[in-house]
């Protein structure tokens, strides 16, 4: 019934009037204004009885009545009591940025075991970071040291999000530790002798911890010390291609090191700092640098202020160097909490436990302590009464690159970029070789930037010059000669530093931008320029910089002091800040801070509208990302009509072939299917794709991942025509590219012989796709482990497929176990179990098991004791009806069979009812 | 959450500005699911959902009541209503994905399309859905149904959210209902 029929207006109009009449005068009024047209008269009077019933469905509020919400509740504050797997929640312990933590225990009763439960907060739960996630888990799971919690157990808890299952370690942090027993300096050292060998154990595993502060190390009943909380560690895998971005947490910034400040690349040196940061303050009781004062200048102090020497700070004043979260603590108080005076406790800091501690602090990750093992190893030989190795000038070796880079983005604008770049740099050499200031200010003005920037977005013909040099080459040259040349202008540094760290961007060389767009910060905080304007400009194109490698936090509070700094200076209507809110927007998401992330984007938004026109391409990209958090951020439906926005207006702007409306494409793809409007999502995959291969070339995973999404839309359940061929031939090109690009063991090359499997089912060839669920199975199990939620729907898809092709017995067994799998993660009750029982209980029937039949019918009745609606469980009535008439229980038959034979059930099901009831009489 | 986005925000569409209204809903939306798994985390074996007072609620926690009137208050609900039924319809979908048993993979191989699961999480779709026709050719009625049906408002809350009389916001209801049970019977 389409409501834009002229039938339903012309209804609504002599319904709205009858309603108007007593009821008497109401038959007469229908007779004349349906003009003889029967079926409208009778709609009308439908509608009249519809109208005036009180019927119950639609008592104002009543949507939500019921146990409708248990699955809503499935979140942070409705976990306790739960039960996760094996463990029973018992309540929250404690909230992290990313996480929340329970306290839990075995839920079946086998040990009195209690657990920490992390789980990942609600709005973080993306299929990329979930994946991510389990992968980091099975890694974690390889680090295995008695002063690391232990890694017992993982899945994904009903709502959808992953936790895992850790060692609940109960004790106080370290430091606190070491001051309530009064430890003196020796008994010190052998605690944090215990830290640092977990450390390194994790290291020799390829894991970062990158947050190793006091709160994160508890020191048990027992003595020993755990470290806790890999919650931001970074896996350091180089084979594995860093596609998928970490979502990292919101670190505490006075425990940050020199380069996660600066936002270079962490290695296993920062968390050498960051060990050497907790010996001082175990050793002094002291913090080395003053980081008071807000996470600016907690981040300036660690980056540029040296520390002060344990043995002096120990003995200092008690306002200076006051640990982040404490009381100052004059020398008396600390010595006293070390068993000594201060003057012994100065003796025995000054010399080698001095010298160890300032190299591990040192700010270059390359002059520290070259591994935790290095650092193990002095302070060993201290205790030992032996020389130390280290000297206050000793260089170590550097640590290798372990992050990275995106591969660089074919560059087709090779010919302007380089024409920029040697623009750039010539004309800014040539003007400060003449000193012009008139000129040199003209340079600076963001006029001269922006042609510059624009002659690089012009896709300008190759123009040789004169030799084969790369894009890459001469920006790496220019780098130098801005080094070296223009030592004498910090000024000209910073600006080139920035415009060539934005050209380093968009050539896809992150760790290069990253670095001199860092370096453009340091500059002009020295010479921040009028109003702090070129400051912010700077802190922006960082920000982004650190954005672009998921160095949320970092990013998060260099934009936030350019916004601060915009707002000052060019009032909130302006377009720049604007662009800060929405790189904030961004980060805020990232970071699962949805609600402040959509009020920034809608502010950059309007301000983007307001001040460059509703039409221009910057509010293209604000739409967009602000439809992509509403799409996946909140799982809202106003996420499709600003969607469709953004695609017009940047297809206006860059035209359809340009990446960014494919992207845009891609995200109101997703808006719409999971909307469940499938084929338009199908359109704007099927749009984008061509733009992406372009893009990111045909080996990309990202490629892939479209490529999968469309192979699904084509085969979605409810469509009038599914194309199981086209699906099948999307399905091949995304396993190619994953199983080149992500390794033949790939959880995710599972998942696309997975639906190749799915595939051939609909074409009808089960020998195909029985090989490709088989395939995919075996894959499944060996990534992912024998209890992971995915490997149970392949299960059931295989099983199903055994089903068919007459394999009863095999097929059970599949079924089984796949139920089981999700009886591990869901507890003994879910409606996911349905669908398997379901299938189970026709296969018992057809062996002519009618009692296990039953079993299962009645199993899953169980799940839904409590529906309001129990028609939506006619066909399960109705098929224990003919269980029980199978073991000649006809009473019992008829009472569930009979009820769907009434006027007003469904006809279908009132159909196969009917036909229940007449086996059961004819079993009489 | 700064009070004054969204006060202003209301203040515009109380003025007529359709705009504020799409830009409201997101946000009310993002704290009413937040109260509501709240209202059920506390010990609520019922599962029983208070959405008037989940309504009021967000109210007093987004807007700054010093600057509106009991008109403002009344349009504010009205966004609510929207936002409210953006929520159930939420959950009733992800109810679905339960279904089919969670994780990140597919499943297209539906044969149990047949075993209506969670019953009322389908006829919550299906009422969606058909309220989406029905929003399409009277887009009155279909705001009367959020405010009346997922929001719980009263009558007189009805009509002063959408700016109309009590006897119309009466008279919308009864015709969307009649309309809603024509749509979902077939």
């Amino acid at each position: 019934m389409d409501p834009t029929d002229e039938r339903w207006q012309r209804a609504d109009e002599i319904l709205d009037a009858a309603l108007d009449l007593p009821l008497g005068e109401r038959s007469t009024f229908l007779d004349r204004s349906s003009g003889g047209d029967a079926e409208l008269r009778a709609l009308v009077e439908r509608l009249l009885a519809g109208a005036e019933t009180d019927a119950s469905a639609f008592t104002p509020g009543g949507a939500l009545r019921g146990p409708l919400w248990d699955d809503l509740a499935g979140d942070e504050d409705a976990l306790s009591g739960a039960t996760l797997g094996r463990y029973r929640i018992l309540r929250e312990v404690g909230r992290g940025g990313m996480a929340v933590v329970y306290l839990a225990e075995r839920a079946d009763g086998q040990f009195r075991q209690q657990v920490a439960v992390k789980v990942l907060k609600r709005g973080l739960d993306t299929d990329e970071v979930v994946r991510r996630f389990d992968q980091e888990r099975q890694i974690l799971a390889l680090a295995r040291h008695p002063g690391l919690a232990r890694l017992l157990d993982g899945g994904v808890e009903p709502g959808g999000r992953p936790y895992f299952v850790m060692e609940y370690v109960e004790g106080r942090p370290i430091d606190q530790h070491c001051d309530d027993e009064r430890l003196a300096v020796p008994d010190r050292l052998r605690l944090f002798l215990q830290v640092a060998r977990a450390v390194e154990a994790a290291h020799r595993n390829l894991v970062v911890h990158r947050d190793i502060k006091p709160s994160n190390i508890l020191i048990t009943a027992d003595g020993h010390a755990k470290l806790l909380d890999f919650g931001i560690a970074k896996l350091l895998d180089p084979g594995a291609a860093q596609l998928t971005r970490t979502v990292a947490r919101l670190m505490t910034p006075a425990y940050a090191s020199p380069e996660q400040v600066r936002g270079e690349p962490v290695t296993t040196a920062s968390d050498v700092y960051q060990l050497g940061l907790l010996l001082y303050l175990l050793l002094a009781g002291r913090f080395p640098y003053s980081v008071g004062g807000g996470a600016g200048a907690a981040a300036r102090a660690i980056a540029a202020d040296e520390p002060t020497r344990p043995s002096t700070a120990a003995t200092g004043p008690a306002e200076r160097g006051v640990p982040p979260g404490q009381e100052p603590r004059p020398a008396e108080a600390v010595a006293r909490a070390r068993a000594t005076s201060p003057k012994r406790l100065r003796r025995a800091l000054s010399g080698d436990l001095d010298t160890i501690v300032l190299t591990a602090l040192r700010k270059e990750p390359e002059r520290r302590y070259g591994s935790v093992a290095q650092l193990i190893d002095d302070v060993e030989r201290h205790l030992a009464g032996r020389p130390v190795s280290a000297r206050p000038d000793t260089l170590v070796y550097r640590t290798g690159k372990l992050v990275r880079r995106h591969a660089a983005a074919a560059v087709t604008a090779a010919g302007a970029l380089a024409l920029v770049v040697a623009l750039t740099v010539g004309y800014t050499l040539e003007l400060a070789r003449q000193r012009d200031r008139a000129r040199l200010a003209a340079l600076r003005s963001t006029q001269v930037s922006d042609f510059l920037r624009g002659l690089f977005e012009v896709a300008a013909p190759t123009r040789s010059l004169g030799e084969q040099i790369t894009a890459r080459q001469l920006l790496d040259r220019g780098a130098a000669r801005i080094d070296g040349e223009l030592a004498g202008q910090p000024e000209i540094q910073a600006d080139l530093m920035t415009l060539m760290g934005d050209v380093y961007r968009e050539l896809a060389l992150y760790d290069e931008a990253q670095a001199l767009s860092g370096r453009a910060v340091a500059l002009r905080r020295r010479f921040p320029g009028e109003d702090g304007l070129e400051l912010a400009a700077a802190l922006h194109h960082f920000a982004r910089a650190l954005a672009d490698r998921a160095e949320h936090a970092a990013a998060r509070r260099l934009y936030e002091e350019a916004l601060a700094l915009r707002e000052r200076a060019l009032g909130p209507d302006h377009a720049d800040v604007a662009r800060t809110l929405g790189g904030l927007g961004r980060v805020l998401a990232a970071q699962g801070e949805f609600p402040a992330a959509l009020r920034h984007q809608e502010r950059a938004l309007a301000v983007l509208e307001a001040s460059l026109g509703p039409r221009h391409s910057e509010v293209g990209l604000a739409l967009k990302d602000l439809g992509a958090l509403l799409a996946e951020g909140l799982d809202s439906p106003d996420a499709r009509p600003r969607l469709e926005r953004a695609v017009e207006i940047l297809t206006a702007s860059h035209g359809p072939d340009h990446p960014h409306v494919a992207e845009a494409r891609v995200h109101l793809g997703k808006a719409l299917s999971s909307f469940g409007h499938h084929d338009a999502a199908r359109l704007q995959y099927e749009s984008a794709l061509p733009v992406l291969e372009r893009s990111y070339g045909s080996a990309h995973p990202v490629l892939a991942n479209v490529l999968h999404t469309l192979g699904n839309l084509l085969i979605v359940p409810g469509l009038e025509r599914k194309d199981p061929d086209g699906a099948i031939a999307y399905f091949r090109r995304a396993l190619a590219i994953r199983e080149a690009a992500l390794g033949p063991l790939n959880p995710e090359v599972g998942d696309t012989l997975d639906g190749l499997g799915r595939a051939f089912r609909l074409k009808g060839d089960r020998e195909s796709s029985r090989t490709y669920l088989e395939r995919s199975l075996a894959l499944t199990e060996a990534a992912l482990g024998p209890e992971h939620v995915d490997l149970a729907t392949t299960l059931f898809h295989l099983a199903s497929v055994y089903q068919e092709t007459g394999l009863p017995q095999q097929a059970l067994r599949l079924y089984e176990r796949a139920l089981r799998i999700r009886e591990k993660v869901y507890g003994p009750e879910h409606e996911s179990f349905t669908l398997p029982l379901y299938n189970m209980a026709r296969i018992e029937r057809g062996l002519g098991n009618p009692a296990a039949c039953e079993a299962h019918l009645r199993r899953i009745l169980g799940l839904h004791a409590g529906a309001e609606n129990e028609h939506g469980l006619a066909m399960i009535y109705i098929d224990l009806g003919r269980c029980l008439t199978d073991q000649g229980r006809l009473e019992e038959a008829e009472k569930h069979v009979s009820r769907f034979t009434a006027e007003g059930i469904e006809p279908e099901t009132r159909r196969r009812a009917r036909e229940a009831m007449a086996e059961i009489e004819k079993a009489r | 959450m700064v009070k004054g986005d969204v006060t202003e925000l209301l203040l515009a569409y109380r003025q007529g500005d359709r705009e504020a209204f799409d830009r409201l809903v997101p946000m009310v939306y993002d704290d009413l699911r937040r109260i509501a798994r709240r209202q059920l985390g506390r010990g609520n074996p019922d599962g029983v959902l208070d959405t008037t007072s989940l309504v009021h609620e967000s109210y007093l926690k987004l807007v700054d009541g010093g600057r509106v009137d009991w008109q403002d208050r009344a349009h504010f609900l009205g966004v609510a209503a929207r936002a409210m039924r953006q929520v159930v319809i939420a959950y009733a979908r992800r109810r679905g994905a339960a279904k089919r048993g969670g994780g990140s993979r597919q499943t297209t191989l539906d044969e149990g399309h047949h075993i209506a699961i969670d019953s009322q999480a389908e006829w919550l779709l299906a009422l969606d859905a058909a309220l989406e026709r029905l929003g399409g050719n009277n887009p009155r009625l279909a705001r009367v149904v959020e405010c009346r049906f997922f929001a719980g408002l009263s009558e007189e809350e009805t009509a002063t959210a959408l700016g109309v009389s009590l006897r119309t916001a009466q008279r919308d209801w009864m015709r969307a209902r009649a309309w809603l049970q024509e749509e979902l019977r077939s």
